[in-house]
């Protein structure tokens, strides 16, 4: 009513007064009858929906607004090569992994910096970035089931994923990446810009794969041994 | 608070709302002295609803407003266009990048949004800490308070797994 009609003192005298009629409660934080325990307060919205708002659903990601990030083939490669040493033979990467997550980011950026000097300040915001998914995507999507024990021992609560993991698990936030990216509503015009950016660390990290990734993974029980003594 | 020397049509004038409340009437006052500059001296002037002291209103600027005085020589007016247009422009990105994202773990990506947006606009570098001087104007962003936790992505923990697309040998 109130939308629908101009904001006159008379049309508000009409509103109020329909309210009174139709018993809405001027404060909607107060429990009313069955829908007390509903946390939706809109009237409007009927019965069928009144259950909606507990069940917290996934939203479906449009994958035609997903960043698209071209891994290179041999990168692919070292993806699913690190996929078989955990999955099917059992093995872990040992930690900590030297250069680790920060170092890489740190060395590409430098690499940068030589190429455009102080322009390079959106590429230290972008691993800037890389750097904060890292830490905060480690624990919840980036570990294989069997390595969230050496986690919890490799990573005490006060120390960052990415002063401990390596290029192997920083690979695999590229995977999550779109997703990760997608939540921070980047628009396409920049979004194409970071494809870019990104494409050029993958790169860099493909053109330094021999000192950046292990070639040989552990036996879990090597690690708890050597780790142990 | 100052929004209050403003009258409700100069609100109007206002394009660009951040949704966030914190330290909305400065960012409504700076809004207003690209669109409504006049308008306020003229409010201002004639009464109004001011109420406010004396000296500010010898300029017709608030001394909390973002920009600085009108320039009294016509040579430095360019100078204060672009400034105000450089504030327009920061609003109309805070359109797209919700301030609060400035806190959280989108932030870095939301500032090189923020300073890819400026640098297409203006057609040149705008660096990180120039648009964060920017962005102090009108927020305090340590204050500011992530919407992190809405997102599931980073809250339900699922195992890492790779997508079945790369383990299909593609063919020579």
């Amino acid at each position: 009513m109130d939308r629908l009609m101009k904001h006159t003192e008379e049309n508000m005298r009409k509103k109020h007064a329909l309210d009174e009629k139709h018993g809405i409660d001027k404060n909607p934080k107060a429990p009313r009858g069955p829908l007390a325990k509903s946390k939706s307060t809109n009237v409007s919205r009927g019965r069928k929906r009144r259950n909606e708002s507990v069940i917290k659903l996934k939203p479906a990601l449009d994958p035609d607004k997903l960043v698209s990030i071209q891994i290179p083939p041999t990168l692919k490669k070292q993806l699913v090569d690190d996929s078989e040493f955990i999955t099917h033979l059992g093995k872990l990467v040992k930690l900590p992994r030297s250069p680790n997550v920060k170092d890489i980011l740190k060395n590409y950026f430098d690499y940068r910096l030589k190429k455009c000097g102080s322009m390079a300040d959106s590429v230290e915001e972008i691993m800037k970035g890389l750097c904060s998914y890292f830490d905060k995507a480690l624990p919840v999507m980036l570990l294989y089931k069997t390595e969230r024990q050496q986690y919890q021992e490799a990573c005490p609560a006060n120390v960052f994923p990415s002063a401990i993991y390596g290029a192997e698990h920083l690979l695999r936030l590229f995977v999550k990446l779109p997703e990760l990216l997608f939540h921070a509503s980047i628009e396409e015009e920049t979004l194409i810009g970071l494809q870019a950016q990104l494409l050029d660390f993958l790169r860099f990290l493909q053109k330094n794969q021999s000192t950046f990734f292990l070639s040989t993974y552990h036996v879990a029980e090597d690690i708890k041994i050597s780790s142990n003594k | 608070m100052l929004s209050s020397i403003c009258s409700p049509s100069v609100r109007s004038c206002v394009s660009a709302k951040p949704s966030h409340q914190l330290f909305q009437s400065e960012i409504f006052l700076s809004s207003c002295n690209l669109c409504c500059d006049q308008h306020i001296k003229t409010q201002m002037s004639s009464g109004g609803r001011a109420g406010k002291p004396k000296e500010e209103e010898q300029d017709g600027m608030s001394v909390h407003s973002p920009c600085k005085p009108p320039p009294s020589s016509a040579s430095s007016l360019p100078k204060e266009q672009s400034q105000v247009e450089l504030e327009m422009r920061l609003l109309e990105a805070l359109e797209i990048y919700p301030p609060m994202r400035l806190q959280g773990v989108h932030r870095h990506f939301v500032l090189y949004g923020l300073m890819e947006f400026l640098k297409r606009k203006f057609d040149r570098h705008f660096s990180s800490e120039e648009v964060l001087q920017l962005l102090d104007r009108f927020y305090n962003i340590e204050m500011l308070k992530t919407d992190d936790d809405e997102i599931d992505l980073l809250t339900q923990e699922e195992e890492f797994s790779l997508p079945q697309s790369y383990f299909v040998k593609e063919e020579p």
